[in-house]
């Protein structure tokens, strides 16, 4: 008995001993990424010192105050990029539903199928929305088609991902409880599957939302419409105030459409 | 019973897992029209694996599988959920759709008669009064418009009951449909299984780890050891040697 207990001790410490090994890995590899990286962006703390007044001087001279009475100009581009990020998730929610379903590995059986599906969101997220801009931009043109089909993409990555881990999650029993009745793989998804989904789905669009405002705002620089295509304009031509007063109406657009985003999505919660 | 014609047969069953578990190792028996058949067997016995490969969730290594002239084994797509009408299905765990309400959860029972609508969760005017008239049968009237998850345990696996009694089947498969409820409400919902399948002529396997409720309910009852039937009678004949052998048996072996 004795000789037994000895036994599993010294298997207990095998089994631990590769767990160690793989922390101090991680530290050492932790540590080399930041020397690493600290040489390669040629981070330098008098660097930063000799910029703060600068920075201070660029802000109190050029960029304060606002212009106020330019206020208007920014009017409809704002209301632009508030389209853009509505059509976009809209775009994304759909395509992200196809994608999210087929990357399920509890809902398709045919492995390369998911794994078809898992590979097309990874890319379209490795891909950030500007980037999509700049080739849309030469692609269509200056001005939100662009920004939108940019934006739709951009989203569409993350969406897939987090539809399908969502998925993933749901409580098979029902699922194979429809299955056991006789039901299509169709009337399964629509009245087990997405009974389940329908909380994590508004959480993650809402949320995908939020963050079109500000992809939004961003493509418009790359010449991609709205906010910030107004911005990059007003920046061109040295107009400072103009561009403070463009961040401003970002700024408070993105604190409104939150303030709606959290007020509808704990609504639609709430009535699931 | 009046006679003794087979519905089920099941020669030869085996099943073994990607893992390499030999579930089932060639198990025959037959079920005869309109009985209530019990499977007892221990934890791992291989109860809910025989139960899963009648209504083909879990596909058979070999052998055949007989219900009501059709052979389980191979079948797949339209075929199989043909044969899944008419063979309804009961959960230890319920497994019916939370979120939906409890009319909706009885009236999924006719799913497969329906196809896109079914899809949309439109049923006619016949399938909603049966499903109202069913869920009362079992009690249920006052929750049909709650939503699943607020209902006990009890109830909601009456509900269950409810949505394979929808599918009007030839058989129902019950696994372990009471091992998670308490005594009142276990005796009660086999109560309703029982009283329900004498009254629409459903023909029932029920698996069960109360030998109690298995001699109570049973027209007949087989024994699963280590995926191997080792006890087939009727209830009087489980007397306490039986049960032994099933269930204290593997000490002996070792
Ligand atoms: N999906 C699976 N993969 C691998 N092995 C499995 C799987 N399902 C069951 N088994 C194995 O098959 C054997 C029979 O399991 P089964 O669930 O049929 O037993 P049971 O009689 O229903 O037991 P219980 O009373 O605990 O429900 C067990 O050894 C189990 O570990
Ligand atoms: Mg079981």
């Amino acid at each position: 008995m004795d000789r037994n207990m000895e036994n599993n001790l010294a298997q207990l410490k095998k089994s631990r001993r590769p767990g160690q090994l793989r922390l101090l890995f991680a530290i050492i590899l932790v540590i080399v990424a930041v020397i690493w990286s600290w040489a390669g962006t040629g981070f330098s703390i008098p660097a930063i010192m000799r910029g703060v007044p600068r920075i201070y001087n660029f802000i109190i001279d050029d960029l304060i105050p606002p212009r106020f009475d330019s206020w208007q100009k920014f009017l409809n581009p704002t209301l632009q990029t508030l389209y853009m990020a509505y059509v976009g998730a809209i775009f994304a929610i759909i395509l992200s539903l196809g994608l999210g379903i087929i990357s399920a590995n509890n809902l398709i059986s045919n492995r390369l199928i998911v794994y078809l599906g898992r590979g097309i969101s990874s890319f379209l997220r490795a891909v950030p929305a500007v980037a999509w801009a700049v080739i849309l931009v030469a692609a269509v043109g200056l001005g939100p088609f662009a920004g939108t089909i940019a934006i739709a993409l951009g989203g569409a990555g993350m969406l897939g991902k987090t539809y399908a881990d969502s998925l993933e999650e749901i409580d098979m029993g029902q699922v194979e409880a429809l299955k056991a009745v006789g039901a299509s793989w169709f009337q399964v998804l629509t009245q087990a599957v997405l009974p389940q989904f329908l909380p994590d789905f508004f959480t993650w669009s809402f949320y995908r939302f939020d963050l079109n405002i500000r992809s939004a705002a961003v493509v418009g620089l790359v010449g991609a419409g709205g906010l910030g295509f107004s911005l990059d304009t007003a920046i061109r031509l040295f107009q400072f105030r103009e561009a403070t007063m463009g961040i401003l109406w970002i700024f408070g657009l993105i604190l409104i459409v939150e303030f709606i985003t959290a007020k509808s999505r704990d609504k639609i919660l709430e009535g699931l | 019973m009046k006679q003794k014609d087979v519905l089920i047969k099941i020669s030869d069953l085996k099943k073994s897992f990607p893992g390499g578990t030999e579930a089932l190792k060639g198990v025959s028996f037959d079920v005869y029209r309109g009985e209530l058949l019990v499977i007892v067997g221990a934890s791992g016995a291989g109860k809910s694996t025989l139960l899963r490969c009648i209504n083909g969730l879990s596909a058979i290594s070999s052998g055949s599988i007989v219900v009501d002239g059709i052979e389980v084994n191979g079948l797949k797509g339209k075929k199989l959920r043909q044969l899944r009408t008419d063979v309804g299905m009961i959960f230890q765990s319920f497994n019916i759709v939370n979120r939906k309400r409890v009319i909706d959860n009885a009236l999924h029972g006719r799913l497969a008669y329906y196809g896109l609508r079914g899809v949309l969760g439109l049923y006619s005017f016949e399938d909603k009064k049966k499903a109202f008239e069913i869920l009362a049968r079992l009690d249920l009237e006052k929750q049909v418009a709650k939503r699943a998850d607020q209902l006990s345990g009890g109830q909601k696996q009456r509900v269950a009951i409810a949505r394979a009694i929808m599918q009007e089947p030839k058989v129902l498969l019950a696994d372990e449909p009471v091992a998670s409820l308490d005594p009142g409400a276990s005796s009660k919902v086999l109560g309703y299984l029982h009283k329900i399948c004498q009254e629409e002529d459903i023909t029932a396997i029920v698996s069960l780890h109360q030998i109690d409720y298995a001699r109570n309910y049973a027209d007949r009852i087989i024994g699963l050891t280590e995926g191997v039937v080792t006890f087939e009678g009727g209830p009087e004949d489980l007397d306490d040697e039986a049960i032994q052998e099933l269930y204290f048996n593997e000490e002996e072996e070792e």
